[in-house]
């Protein structure tokens, strides 16, 4: 989740990624949550989201 | 530039059980026809059985936009821990813009060196909220 501070800041919350094995002994489960701060440098693409 | 904090919220076979924290310069440049290209460089200071333990993290994608909403990529990206073997993959996927914040993504990947997980596959979906103070 990603809430807009500014016109180039955000503050990102990661919701923890579920990780589960379909063969073999990986460990299952959710992993950890992230907070983080992102600040834009250049120019900002339109409808950008993922990256 | 993004500068964060992962917790040690997960699941015990999954959580490093530290506080990592790690920063992260991503880029990307619009080409011609809808094509783009882009990448990350990330350093993350993980917990490794209570040391520390960096990792450089390289990535770099092509994109293609189909449409508007939708988009294709394929991705490189290298874990390079101080201590420990590589982990490489690539990765390949879509995404679909359901509205201007809202995203869900598909992707498959194989491993390319011995660490990493000979294959996975993984959905995603990414929010944004625009304009929280001075709407």
């Amino acid at each position: 989740m990603r809430f807009g501070l500014a016109t180039r800041t955000e503050f990102r919350i990661v919701v923890p990624n579920y990780f589960g094995g379909i063969s073999g002994p990986d460990p299952m489960g959710f992993g950890d949550i992230t907070l983080g701060l992102k600040n834009n440098w250049g120019l900002r693409r339109k409808g950008s989201t993922s990256r | 530039m993004i500068l964060a904090i992962s917790l040690p919220t997960g699941a015990s076979g999954v959580s490093s059980h530290g506080y990592d924290p790690f920063i992260k310069l991503p880029w990307s440049k619009e080409l011609k026809g809808g094509w783009s290209i882009g990448g990350m460089q990330s350093l993350f200071s993980n917990t490794d059985v209570r040391n520390r333990n960096a990792v450089w993290e390289p990535t770099f994608y092509i994109e293609r936009e189909i449409t508007k909403q939708w988009q294709a990529f394929a991705e490189y990206a290298g874990d390079f821990p101080q201590r420990g073997g590589p982990k490489e993959i690539v990765h390949f996927g879509t995404a679909y813009r359901l509205t201007a914040g809202q995203q869900v993504d598909f992707h498959f990947g194989l491993g390319v060196s011995r660490s990493a997980p000979s294959h996975f596959f993984a959905i995603g979906y990414s929010l944004r909220i625009d304009r929280i103070w001075g709407r």
